[in-house]
């Protein structure tokens, strides 16, 4: 044998080298503590594994899935948008869009180049949609559509193909449909829910709505009418002589007819109530509505009721502020009037609507433009003055117009970009699709809504069970693993302490050979830490196994991405510290108890 | 010739099966070098004497308790610290157990090595080394476990470790209480002259006086005494 064995030294760590020698050594009886160790220890990773993965994923899947975040009315209500942004501006919302009605968002989807036809459900989304970014997908663009799983399978697509929707109408006893191709940005998991849905931008379930209401949508070449706007007014000025207006005319003038309250106009108030001053011999009555505003069939009921009188009507609406603005940046404040003199309606055959109006300051002639404000915003009608209105700061107005000015004040209205005529959009929404930024947040939410007298659909109840449960599962699993503990630190203080009482008598041969006690208390140390790091690297390894089969197993009830068994490294880690520290301590008694011992008595009773 | 160890009046009480038990050393001198024998019956102080000498145990009173190191370092033992008495027992001390006192685990080269870690300062030479592991026949042995060994190799070595610590004095226990005669005269032989090639003094505690009668430079006895229950045990020279 070589001599060169003998060249070798125990340095660095000599302790270290001779305790690994030893378990070395005692290879067979190391590796039954690391067994007896693993057998606690593997166990209750496992344990942990299935908490953190199989109880997370019910968990993830009932608290996190945006679908229970999700609030929806249940009721149909008109929403205007001025409450959507309302909303949004909640810190416990994190998405709310608005819903057309239910029968327009249905429509047929095909799949030409595989020749599948399928019905879907559109359902409007945007930024920060919980339901399709948590689940897979993007916000669709312009022309883009995200599929439900589901859908998708209908139609057998992927990502990057294209669909095309179709929405079919009625007209004059015939049949129209409208096409739209769509192209997949998304296709959604099976998370998402198993319904067949096509997530679209709002403006196409708004065009499919239009559609359906016989409406043309341009943007995408469907024909149809378009929504002009309609004068409203706040009730019709009433002009005649005096014996003309008895009993019998009054009663009839508010029966069916739309208008409620009949009052006469002092003369000294004429110039105030009508913008224009009274004429000798007539007398002026006001009449005015039950409701917030009369349309034309009012003032065709009105007419029938006057039929025969000598008391005519013309629409009257309060004062409605507008501002003038002429060609020249000039602006006016002014007051609009009705004044059916100056009434001049759209020339037949003119190119653009355009108003005819008279005012206090400016010349017959000047073209300028109107801002109504208030609802329309930045909308501004074309007029042009045809006269001028003898009160200062009060614009004249056909009755026509001035109940579109009317209109435009209280709904939103846009010009046609071709005709310039007033266009209608849209009064509201159904209903809406609305997620809490968090599960705590729903209740909250609900209680908002509530107070707003919509009652919704939600899930806070069934959510908070599911986290009542999960706490106590979580409690379960913590009582359970306290045992596993005190189990594994159990069975390997015990094993340790025993390993070196059996030291004994090498160790006090160490001592009389000159080792101090700190190097003897390392021994032991050492191979506790040593067995303890052994033993759970066996743990480890026959969790990794079993989570490997498990995985295996439960593969098909898994999602992509999910793992039945995960071992979160905080408290893996933290099990481990106090298991080697027990180890050690355990360990760290024994070598103390030898240290106390007699050392002569410990060298003869020894065999060596 | 200069002593390594130097002990007068030194006293040692120990408690022995519920009687006490009190071994008197009015005077042991050890000199550099040489081999000194204890020799006597069981019970009579023997290894007491070796766990006073070995500073397993310390004395209840001395008058001088001197030892003196190779390079003229005189310890006063005497109520050193049981950190001192550790690192003194490492720097100056050898031992020779009666089973070996081998560490099971490791192998003969490993046994070997813990012995010269422990003395860095004062490591044995390597061919020195070489020379009484030829001279104590392990080269064969060096890669083996103790427990694959004879008792008698094992002895060997117990010796090759108590010299390759490189101390001032070997104490040996009963080294050949385990071994037949043959063997026990082969082995005390090979302690004495691997310990004269080491420059080394020997103290050896055995029951055996005929084996150290012949060859030891000085030989030391117990005479015992028992008075109102007391068993009292005097160290004396024989030769």
């Amino acid at each position: 044998m070589s001599l060169s064995l003998l060249h070798r030294n125990l340095r660095p760590f000599p302790v270290f080298r001779l305790a690994l020698a030893d378990l070395r050594d005692e290879w067979l009886l190391s590796f039954c503590i690391c067994l007896a160790t693993a057998a606690v220890l593997a166990p209750l990773l496992i344990l942990f594994g299935l908490k953190s993965g199989a109880i997370d994923i019910l968990r993830n899947r009932l608290i996190e899935d945006p679908r229970n975040r999700e609030i929806r009315p249940k009721v149909t209500r008109t929403y205007p948008e001025a409450w959507f942004s309302e909303v949004r501006k909640r810190p416990d919302v994190s998405f709310a869009v608005p819903l057309t009605r239910g029968v327009s968002s249905t429509v047929q989807a095909v799949n030409t180049s595989a020749g599948l036809e399928a019905q879907l459900d559109l359902s409007p989304t945007g930024l920060g949609d919980a339901i399709v970014l948590e689940n897979g997908g993007r916000v669709p663009r312009d022309n883009e559509c995200v599929l439900s799983s589901s859908a998708a399978g209908a139609l057998s697509t992927k990502v990057g193909d294209k669909i095309q929707i179709r929405t079919s109408r009625r007209v004059d006893g015939q049949f129209q449909t409208a096409e739209l191709d769509l192209r997949v940005a998304g296709i959604l998991d099976l998370r998402a829910g198993g319904a067949d849905v096509a997530y679209v931008p709002l403006k196409v379930l708004e065009a499919v709505e239009q559609y359906l209401d016989g409406g043309a949508v341009p943007e995408y070449g469907w024909s149809g009418k378009k929504p002009l706007a309609y004068p409203e007014h706040d009730g019709a000025l009433l002009i005649g002589p005096a014996t003309a207006m008895d009993a019998t005319l009054e009663r009839r003038l508010v029966t069916d007819t739309g208008f409620a309250y009949l009052s006469a106009v002092k003369l000294g108030e004429m110039q105030t109530v009508a913008g224009f001053p009274p004429t000798e011999g007539e007398t002026y009555w006001l009449l005015r509505p039950a409701g917030a505003a009369v349309r034309s069939e009012n003032f065709e009921a009105l007419a029938d009721r006057l039929r025969g009188t000598l008391i005519r009507a013309i629409p009257w609406i309060d004062d409605l502020a507008v501002t003038l603005k002429t060609a020249d940046g000039k602006q006016f404040k002014r007051v609009v009037k009705v004044f059916p003199e100056v009434a001049a309606e759209v020339a037949e055959g003119a190119e653009k609507f355009n108003l005819r109006i008279a005012d206090s300051d400016l010349p017959a002639g000047t073209e300028c433009q109107l801002a109504p404000g208030a609802a329309s915003g930045e909308l501004l009608v074309p007029a042009v003055t045809i006269g001028r209105s003898p009160v200062s700061d009060v614009l004249l107005v056909p009755p026509r117009e001035a109940g579109l000015l009317r209109l435009a004040a209280t709904r939103r209205l846009v010009a046609d970009k071709e005709t310039g005529q007033l266009l209608l959009t849209r009064r509201g929404y159904a209903g809406f699709r609305m997620y809490a930024k968090s599960i705590d947040q729903v209740d909250r939410l609900r209680a908002y809504l509530e107070s707003q007298e919509i009652p919704v659909f939600h899930e806070a109840e069934r959510i908070n069970d599911v986290v009542m449960l999960d706490r106590q599962l979580t409690r379960f699993f913590w009582f359970i693993a306290a045992i596993g503990i005190a189990g594994a630190i159990a069975t390997l203080a015990a094993s340790l302490y025993a390993s070196a009482e059996r030291k004994s008598y090498e160790l006090s041969v160490l001592r009389l050979l000159g080792f101090t006690r700190f190097e003897i208390v390392q021994f032991p140390a050492w191979q506790a830490l040593i067995l303890t790091v052994l033993g759970f690297a066996l743990s480890l390894a026959v969790y990794a196994a079993a989570a490997a089969i498990l995985q295996g197993v439960f593969s098909d009830q898994l999602n992509a991405g999910e793992r039945l068994m995960l071992l979160p490294s905080a408290p893996v880690a933290l099990i481990f510290a106090t298991i080697a520290a027990l180890a050690v301590l355990s360990s760290f008694l024994a070598s103390q108890r030898i240290l106390r011992s007699d050392l002569s008595e410990s060298l003869r009773e020894g065999t060596g | 010739m200069a002593s390594v160890y130097r002990l007068k009046k030194v006293a040692v009480e120990r408690s022995k099966g519920g009687a006490s038990f009190t071994l008197l050393v009015p005077d042991l001198d050890i000199p550099k070098g040489s081999f000194t024998a204890i020799v006597g019956q069981s019970g009579c102080g023997k290894s007491t004497l070796l766990d006073l000498l070995g500073l397993v145990i310390a004395p209840a009173s001395a008058e001088k308790f001197e030892l003196t190191a190779r390079d003229g370092e005189q310890i006063e033992i005497f109520g050193e610290s049981p950190r001192r008495i550790s690192r003194i027992r490492r720097q100056h001390l050898g031992y020779i157990l009666q089973s070996g006192g081998l560490m099971p685990f490791l192998s003969v080269a490993k046994n070997l090595a813990v012995a010269r870690m422990l003395n860095p300062e004062r490591q044995m030479e390597h061919e020195a080394l070489e020379e009484m592991i030829f001279h104590l026949g392990l080269e064969d042995h060096l890669a083996k476990k103790p427990s694959q060994l004879s008792g008698g190799q094992r002895q060997r070595v117990a010796i090759a470790r108590a010299i390759a610590q490189n101390p001032d004095i070997i104490l040996a226990d009963e080294p050949t209480g385990s071994v037949d005669k043959f063997t026990a005269i082969k082995i005390r032989d090979l302690l004495l002259s691997c310990a004269k090639r080491a420059k080394v003094s020997v103290l050896m505690v055995t029951h055996d006086e005929s084996l150290v009668r012949d060859v030891a430079d000085s030989v030391y006895s117990f005479e015992l005494t028992q008075a109102s229950g007391q068993l009292k045990s005097s160290l004396h020279k024989v030769s």
